[in-house]
């Protein structure tokens, strides 16, 4: 039986920020439904008993939790790794020090761009000055510093100023990821999607970088899925090693199996962690590889990328069972390298808004967008978008 | 006669937010980071223990040299070179 090593909490969908990628689902849990600082414990503890090593407390912006020391400091206790995903935005001096005295291991800070224009508008707020503080806090409370940049079309070209930056904050490390295209980032594909060349000058970038840096600083690279030429070993497999949990308590295998329609996920109101991981149609639908169908079934490489992603096999092709389409042998395979080669530029970036209480049951309606779509603005990047 | 091992005067120490811990379900040695974990051996957690960043890496062998680990200078060396290139240690604190 696999046994978990990590679990992504989402503590809150609600962000300030309001970036195009973001991989937080379309429609996301509102904060009357967020569990309690004791419902969290419990799913902590429950996790830890699993064998569950690594806890990620993430988002939207868990500093938008007011208890979040409290979760910190449980999650410590129980002797759980803590890392805090987020946008810094909030994490003052005084904050920065009680997450230190509760445990937090190590903070990974989103930066948006080495630009400052730039990064403002992607983020859809002045949010610079708040990630210096944030960085600066964190370092002088002697806890290890990640800075986190989404690489997309808008700013890959400034990998150089981006790792310059990211020394002069102090952080530890510097994770360079490329987009990865799930929900609001997969509504904002072809806006966000960088060209060949851009993603062949950015290798020859993290390369320079690396050599110039030395190994006291590392820069991890996550690759631009669409241009490989192999799926990426999602999760390192189904239900395999990971559990993420949503604000209103739901598990999941991958934050982004909440799109797969169909998925019967389950709440931990519903039953123990223990029987969720094992026994939950959530997490048994794609373990192992009897779910494949071909060309996955007989392919030699069925164990070493498990078909790629299932998520975002559902996205592109409507159906989870299906060969992720970045595979060159997928019959959808055209869908990517038709995205990756197209011309013509989205031209109105989704912005990612906040949940929004669902209608009533009397009230049920298609998602009007109508309310976040009002008007545009040029945001400086050559596109345009809703305010 | 085998020659003396030039001094290694190097003070590894496990990189800030690096630290070794135990897995719940096995009681084995865990060193756990941002991104990941590394199940170790006995042996390869009591070399990691000691690299406190006082210590010289000459220190280190010598201490060890002692005790029932049998860790040789060449399999403390490279431990540390491991860990070292996968941005867990540094060499000197």
């Amino acid at each position: 039986m696999h046994r978990p090593f990590g679990l992504l909490a989402e503590l809150t969908h609600r962000c300030p920020l309001h970036c195009a990628y973001c991989s937080n689902p379309v429609i996301g849990v509102t904060s009357a439904d967020e569990m309690s600082t004791g419902q969290w414990i419990s799913v902590f503890d429950q996790a830890r008993a699993l064998g569950v090593l690594q806890l990620h407390l993430s988002g939207g912006e868990p500093l938008l939790r007011p208890d979040l020391t409290e979760l910190v400091s449980g999650a410590s206790r129980l002797g759980l790794y803590v890392n805090l995903v987020t946008s810094g935005v909030g994490l003052d001096a005084a904050r920065a020090a009680d997450l230190a005295a509760a445990g937090l291991d190590h903070v990974q800070l989103s930066v948006q761009d080495s630009d400052v224009a730039a990064a403002d508008a992607m983020a859809q707020a002045r949010v610079t000055t708040h990630k210096r503080h944030a960085a600066r806090s964190v370092v002088d409370n002697g806890m290890a510093l990640t800075v986190n940049v989404v690489l997309h079309r808008h700013n890959i070209e400034r990998i150089p100023a981006i790792v310059e930056l990211a020394v002069a904050l102090g952080a530890d490390r510097l994770e360079l990821a490329n987009t990865q295209y799930y929900g609001w980032g997969f509504r904002n594909r072809s806006a966000l999607l960088p060209t060949r060349r851009q993603v062949a000058e950015a290798e020859v970038s993290v390369a320079n970088a690396r050599a110039a840096v030395g190994d006291s600083f590392e820069i991890l690279y996550v690759l631009a899925d669409y241009h490989e030429s192999f799926p990426k070993p999602c999760m390192h497999g189904w239900g395999a090693r990971h559990i993420v949990v949503q604000p209103d308590g739901t598990v999941l295998p991958c934050l982004a199996a909440a799109e797969i329609t169909g998925l019967r996920a389950e709440r931990i109101s519903d039953r123990s962690l223990a029987e969720i991981w094992e026994l939950s149609d959530a997490f048994t639908r794609f373990r192992g590889n009897a779910w494949m169908k071909e060309p996955c079934r007989s392919c030699s490489r069925r164990d070493v990328d498990f078909g790629g992603c299932r998520c975002q096999a559902f996205l592109i092709t409507g159906d989870a069972t299906r060969t992720d389409p970045v595979c060159p042998l997928s019959p959808d395979h055209h869908v990517v390298v038709e995205a990756v080669d197209a011309q013509t530029r989205q031209t109105v970036l989704a912005r990612r808004v906040n949940p929004r209480p669902r209608p009533s049951a009397g009230d049920v309606r298609p998602l009007d967008r109508s309310h976040h779509e009002r008007t545009t603005h040029d945001d400086g990047m050559g596109i345009s978008a809703q305010l | 006669m085998i020659a003396p091992a030039p001094l290694n005067l190097d003070r590894p120490a496990l990189r800030r937010g690096v630290r070794l811990s135990t897995d719940p379900q096995t009681g084995d040695p865990v060193l756990l980071f941002p991104e990941g974990a590394l199940l170790m051996n006995e042996t390869a957690a009591r070399i990691v223990a000691i690299c406190d960043g006082t210590r010289t890496v000459t220190s280190i062998v010598n201490t060890l040299s002692g005790e029932y680990t049998s860790a040789s200078a060449d399999d403390i060396v490279e431990l540390i070179d491991t860990l070292v290139g996968q941005y867990l240690m540094v060499r000197n604190a």
